[in-house]
C-alpha cells in the first residue's frame, strides 16, 4: 500500500471536504452499506449500463490490489444490483479495498459479515443481468463527481470524497494541519470555552 | 478547489477546436440518432430545454460552481466565446438559478450558442421569447449569489450524469442532450448523417401518395 493511502486511511471524508472547499464530495445518496468501515485507495473506474453487472466482473479481473471500484451505474436501482456477496468475497481475495457504486448492491448482510467497504445509492434483492458490456478504465461521473483512474477515494460513514490524483500530497497535508488545529478547538471546548469565541463568530451572530 | 487558503477558481484549457463546417452539419443530427451509436454519452432526461423546438449545437465551455454561489459562472460569462456552449455543474444544487433574462440577453448578444445547466435557471418566459437555448434540470424563482466559493473553469465537469470535457461537442434538442468528444464527433458524423438521410426516406414512405 502506498504511503499516501496509509496516511489517507487515517483521515475522515468530512476533513477532505473542508480541505477541498466542498468540491469532490459525492451526492449524499451514496452512503455506507457497511457501517463503521472506511474505503481508502485508488479508483478503478467502471461504467455500466443500468443493472448490467457483467462490466463489474470485468473490473474484478482487471483491478489491482489497493484499488477501490468506482462504478457509474447511472444512479439506477431498479434494473438490478451491480455487486453482491460472492463478488465482494472475490474482491477481498484480490486485495481490492472497497466499492463505491452509483447504483445498487445486494446481500447487505453478507457484505457486513465480510466487512467489505461498500458504498451505494441503493440496496436491492434483484441481481443485475449480463446484458451489455460497458467500459472500464474511463473517466466516470459517480454521485455527481468526476472520477478518473488513479484518483484517490476516501469513503466513511459520512459519505464519499474524491481527491484528484495530482493533489493527493497537498490535500493530505492540509487535512493533517486541519486535524491539529481542530484538536486545539476540542481541547478548548473541554476547558469550557465556547465555539463562537474560538471561531470568532460572536459579532456575526450578535452574541457577546 | 482551494489550494492556498482562499477559494480560488481553477482553470484548465479549452479543448481542440472543431471546424465550423462540422459543427454546422451536426445541426442536422438528432441527439436520439447519436444515442444509437455505441458508447456515446447522453445526459439524463431530466435536463430539458426551456421551450419546444429548441436546438443547441456547439463546443463545451465547462464550469463547476458550488451551491448557491454564482461568482464562478459570472467569471465564465466573461471568458466564453461566440459559438461555445456553457456547460454548468452546480454540484447538486437545484434551488439557485445561475442565469436569467439579462445574463441570457448578454450571452446571446455575445453569440454564445446556449447553456446546459445541471441545476436551475430562471426567467423561463423571457428566455423562450428571445429564443436563447437553455437546457436545465429545473426553473426556479430563487437566484444564486456571488459568494466566491471557488470553482472550476474549463476542467472536466459532471452534467446530467455524464462527464463533459472542455471542447466536447454538445448536441441538444427537445429529446435530450448528447455529448461527443472532438474525435467522436469527427468519426461519427458520416454515420449520423447516413441515419438521418435514411430516416427521411422512410418518412416519405408513410406519406399519402
Amino acid at each position: 500500500m502506498s504511503d499516501h493511502v496509509v496516511r489517507l486511511e487515517r483521515l475522515e471524508a468530512a476533513k477532505i471536504a473542508d480541505a477541498q472547499a466542498g468540491f469532490g464530495i459525492m451526492d449524499p445518496g451514496i452512503h455506507s452499506i457497511v457501517p463503521g468501515v472506511k474505503a481508502a485507495g485508488t479508483a478503478f473506474t467502471v461504467k455500466c449500463y443500468p443493472g448490467s453487472i457483467i462490466t463489474v466482473h470485468r473490473a474484478l479481473v482487471r483491478a489491482k490490489p489497493g484499488d477501490v471500484l468506482v462504478v457509474d451505474g447511472e444512479a439506477d436501482g431498479r434494473a438490478g444490483a451491480l455487486m453482491g456477496e460472492l463478488m465482494a468475497r472475490e474482491a477481498i481475495d484480490r486485495g481490492l479495498r472497497g466499492i463505491v457504486c452509483d447504483g445498487a448492491l445486494r446481500d447487505a448482510a453478507g457484505l457486513r459479515e465480510l466487512g467489505f467497504p461498500s458504498f451505494a445509492r441503493y440496496v436491492t434483492p434483484r441481481v443485475g443481468v449480463n446484458r451489455r458490456l460497458g467500459l472500464t478504465e474511463v473517466n466516470v461521473t459517480v454521485g455527481g463527481v468526476i472520477v478518473r483512474m488513479g484518483d484517490y477515494i476516501l469513503a466513511d460513514d459520512d459519505g464519499v470524497a474524491v481527491i484528484p490524483r495530482e493533489q493527493i500530497a497537498e490535500i493530505i497535508e492540509k487535512v493533517e494541519a486541519i486535524n491539529v488545529k481542530e484538536q486545539g478547538f476540542a481541547d478548548a471546548i473541554d476547558r469550557h470555552e465556547r465555539l463562537v469565541d474560538i471561531l470568532g463568530f460572536g459579532e456575526l451572530i450578535g452574541v457577546k | 478547489m482551494s489550494s492556498n487558503g482562499t477559494n480560488a477558481i481553477k482553470y484548465g484549457e479549452r479543448g481542440r477546436k472543431l471546424s465550423a463546417e462540422l459543427i454546422e452539419q451536426y445541426r442536422g443530427v438528432q441527439p436520439a440518432t447519436i444515442g444509437h451509436m455505441p458508447g456515446t454519452r447522453l445526459m439524463t432526461w431530466a435536463i430539458k430545454p426551456g421551450y419546444r423546438n429548441c436546438k443547441l449545437v456547439g463546443q463545451a465551455f465547462t464550469v463547476s460552481s458550488f451551491g448557491l454561489d454564482i461568482s464562478t459562472t459570472s467569471k465564465a460569462c466573461d471568458l466564453i466565446e461566440a459559438g461555445e456552449v456553457m456547460v454548468v455543474d452546480r454540484g447538486g444544487d437545484v434551488e439557485n438559478a445561475c442565469i436569467g433574462e439579462f445574463r441570457a440577453l448578454a450571452q446571446q448578444k455575445k453569440g454564445v450558442a446556449g447553456w446546459v445547466i445541471d441545476g436551475a435557471s430562471t426567467d423561463i418566459l423571457e428566455c423562450e421569447a428571445m429564443k436563447f437555448p437553455i437546457f436545465a434540470r429545473t426553473w426556479s424563482a430563487r437566484v444564486g449569489h456571488p459568494a466566491n466559493l471557488g470553482g472550476l473553469i474549463n476542467l472536466p465537469v459532471s452534467c446530467g450524469g455524464v462527464t463533459v470535457h472542455p471542447g466536447d461537442l454538445i448536441v441538444g434538442d427537445d429529446n435530450g442532450v448528447a455529448v461527443l468528444s472532438p474525435d467522436e464527433a469527427e468519426a461519427l458524423l458520416a454515420k449520423c448523417l447516413e441515419v438521418e438521410a435514411r430516416e427521411a426516406e422512410r418518412r416519405l414512405e408513410y406519406q399519402p401518395k
